[in-house]
């Protein structure tokens, strides 16, 4: 009789404290949904860093390389025979932002810049003037070509990308995390750096709406398909600054893709961001409860707190179903949530759904009497009779206690 | 207590008499009178313990403990790893989930649990069945309407108006409430679980709305069976008294006499008989607080004694174990409901 008594006390005690426990530490804080900040956010608005004043800046020198490089007839020829024009158009690249600024030639092109070229193999001025040592005058139209002790045009791309890092510092180091770099890494030249997007020569700040543009460059099956999809299609068409271009999901410098560790789970709060934002989807008519109906339901609350607790997510995401670039509105018939696409957008997990089963979805709706009468029923059920019966018991159970407590005191009294 | 008519609680009313005195009234005693075989007063008679020096019944078998043992370990990890599931966005699910290691492997937990729990739930009843159609055991945990009168009976002693105890059976309508509550949601939890855990399966026979609904019944369900043992079940046999009897097995003679004195009576009325050579034979089951003259007065000085020969039909046993009844030792009512009578 002892031991099984001992067991009786552990367990209600250790209940008991745990019960306790849960609730106090319930209480201390609750787990707000979008508490993590995401590292592919938008893309951010720099403001410029400020220029350092050296003697690159403000032009200097600008019209002496324009002496020899106003002339279209000079070409670089690199060591595996590929050429490349050293003409500089200045009527055609005014319009840069670091023209604007007035940063020269030598902003860029810093040891390039320098007279004689240290680089180049031809570096005098008589290379092409060669009437000054007494040599035939060169016709107009006469090409000179002028060997680059690079590889290729890439390897001189590569080399003068790194001036970029003298001004702009923060993005280049947020570059090296991005898949991009990784790529690079690895060994392909061909990964996109600064230059890629931005240009070289007509460098610009990438607005919002021409990110797709430039992205196209090397996804362009991606950019089709993001084209046709309802967020594409809104920014094609009417530049509309609320449709997540490439950089909202990938981020900017920090381009990451879907095979990165967290982009899938943090997925949901990309597209959280604006679809729970009330002011913004009410613009177009959109309900905000698509984010927390899927946060309550079993794919959205496991995603969520695998999210949260960094661990693998293999529930189905917003994008799962919805589509990823190609993403339509669910009345679009090619939608994969289009009422009659659903059975195979399911089966994409659950190879051997039936018909019946996307109906066990309740389309983001929260239930009411109208679109789910029977789930409605039963919740208003359990609410209605949980305190009910709850409260039974307790009434039952202090009315009990009650008496046994007065009995009690009675009986000690009589004693 | 098929028959506990209602007429007998007014008699019992006028003459309140104390256990352990012999009834004086004007009307004869108020008794059921039936019929019982050999294998009833041997069972009864096999209930009776001495330990130490003090009297015990034999309350719950072996089997019933361990089922008793298999559901508090499985309806608390099920529902602790459940509702976590349920709450997993405040801290103590979110903490619940990553000690189990993800929620992932917490449905691990939750389904092995609930895969022992159904396995359980199976082998209750098919015992149950067992039992009533091949043992002809008379089942205890019936709700029957004496249950209600008890109730009713109960109510007026908390409000002090009156002061008589119910007399209740082996099962009092507490007891029930918690065993059909934990049959009514073994029901809907299993169903509904099912249903969650094979949606596929689920939808190739239903539409498939029902995954939502059943979706919500599993959770309102768990928080209304947790709760309801959590306040029911953890008062009436931890915090009002402390009844280890599904434990031990064992119940004192005291507490029988307080809590189960329609059982107690039977017992020793079958048990008195236990060594009688004619079977069937009729005993008188005294019924309310008029008692019978104790059949059983146990000498302790009789310990050790081989009971086989002696009139008393008592067998004295050192150990609480009580695995010698040869059957389910519960004598006339059916050994089902016990065990599970205890959780929801």
């Amino acid at each position: 009789m002892k031991i099984p008594r001992a067991i009786v006390s552990i367990l209600v005690g250790g209940l008991s404290l745990i019960v306790f426990a849960g609730l106090s530490v319930a209480f201390a804080d609750a787990h707000p949904v979008l508490a993590r900040d995401n590292a592919t956010a938008t893309p951010v608005v720099e403001t410029p860093t400020p220029v350092v004043e050296t003697q690159m800046t403000s032009g200097s020198g600008h019209a002496d390389c324009l002496a020899c490089h106003s002339n279209p007839n000079m070409i670089g020829k690199f060591t595996d025979g590929e050429t490349v024009s050293l003409y500089y158009d200045e009527s055609k690249h005014g319009g840069s932002i670091h023209a604007e600024r007035g940063l020269g030639c030598r902003a860029c092109h810093a040891d390039e810049g320098n007279y004689p070229h240290p680089m180049s193999s031809q570096n005098s001025c008589t290379t092409c003037h060669s009437d000054l040592t007494g040599g035939t005058t060169p016709s107009k139209d006469a090409q000179f070509v002028f060997d680059i002790p690079l590889e290729n045009p890439r390897a001189l791309s590569l080399q003068l990308n790194q001036s970029c890092t003298h001004c702009h510092q923060s993005q280049a180091q947020e570059t090296m995390g991005s898949d991009h770099e990784r790529i690079m890494q690895n060994g392909n030249p061909y990964a996109p750096v600064c230059i890629d997007c931005h240009d070289s020569h007509d460098v610009t700040a990438v607005s919002k709406i021409d990110v797709p543009k430039v992205c196209s460059k090397c996804h362009l099956a991606v950019y089709t398909a993001y084209k046709s999809s309802v967020h594409g299609a809104a920014l094609e068409a009417n530049s509309n600054p609320d449709v997540p271009t490439c950089g909202n999901c990938h981020g900017t410098h920090v381009v990451t893709g879907p095979n990165n560790a967290n982009f899938r789970a943090d997925s949901i709060e990309l597209c959280g961001k604006c679809h729970a934002d009330k002011a913004l989807m009410a613009k177009y008519g959109i309900s905000t409860d698509v984010f927390n109906t899927y946060l309550n339901d079993f794919h959205g609350r496991t995603v969520n707190f695998s999210r949260e607790s960094e661990m693998k997510v293999a529930e189905a995401t917003c994008y799962d179903c919805h589509g990823v670039h190609n993403i339509l509105p669910p009345q679009d018939k090619d939608s994969t949530v289009y009422p009659a696409n659903l059975q195979r957008t399911c089966q994409q997990c659950h190879k051997d759904a039936d018909i019946t089963f996307p109906q066990a979805w309740l389309s983001h709706k929260v239930p009411n009497w109208r679109n789910a009468p029977v789930l409605y029923a039963v919740n208003l059920a359990y609410v209605i009779l949980i305190p009910v019966i709850l409260g039974g018991m307790i009434l039952y159970i202090a009315l009990d206690a009650y008496h046994r407590i007065v009995s009690r005191k009675k009986n000690h009294e009589h004693k | 207590m098929s028959i506990n008519d209602a007429a007998g609680e007014t008699k019992a009313m006028k003459n309140k008499v104390k256990p352990n005195q012999p009834p004086k009234q004007e009307s004869t005693p108020r008794v059921l009178r039936r019929y019982i075989n050999r294998r009833e007063a041997t069972e009864a008679a096999a209930r009776f313990y001495i330990i130490n020096g003090r009297n015990y019944v034999v309350r719950f078998s072996l089997g019933q403990r361990i089922e008793h043992y298999i559901l508090l370990i499985t309806f608390s990890l099920l529902g602790i790893t459940g509702l976590a599931q349920t709450f997993s966005n405040t801290s103590i699910g979110y903490f619940i989930l990553t000690t189990l290691g993800g929620i992932d492997s917490t449905r691990v937990i939750h389904h092995t649990a609930a895969f022992i729990f159904g396995t359980l739930a199976i082998y209750h009843v098919a015992k149950f069945l067992y039992l009533f159609f091949m043992g002809h055991r008379i089942p205890k945990m019936l709700p029957e309407w004496s249950d209600v009168e008890q109730f009713l009976q109960m109510v007026k002693l908390d409000l002090g108006l009156s002061s008589r105890h119910p007399w209740f059976d082996r099962y009092n309508f507490e007891e029930k409430v918690e065993y059909w509550a934990l049959v009514w949601g073994t029901i809907v939890m299993g169903m509904t679980g099912l249903m969650q855990w094979f949606p596929i399966a689920a939808t190739y026979y239903l539409p498939g709305g029902v995954i939502p609904v059943a979706r919500a019944f599993h959770k309102w369900e768990a928080i209304l069976a947790v709760l309801a043992v959590l306040i029911w079940h953890t008062y009436h046999s931890v915090i009002k008294k402390r009844n280890t009897s599904i434990f031990s097995g064992l119940m004192s003679i005291e507490d029988m006499e307080e809590e189960h004195p329609q059982e107690l009576a039977y017992l020793r009325a079958a048990a008195a008989v236990a060594n009688n050579r004619s079977w069937p034979v009729m005993i008188e089951i005294p019924l309310e607080e008029e008692k019978a003259p104790e059949p059983v007065s146990l000498p302790p000085a009789e310990e050790k004694k081989a009971p086989e020969t002696a009139n008393l039909p008592v067998e004295e046993k050192k150990v609480p174990e009580p695995v010698s009844p040869p059957v389910e030792e519960n004598p006339k009512d059916i050994a089902d409901p016990k065990a599970a009578g205890e959780e929801e």
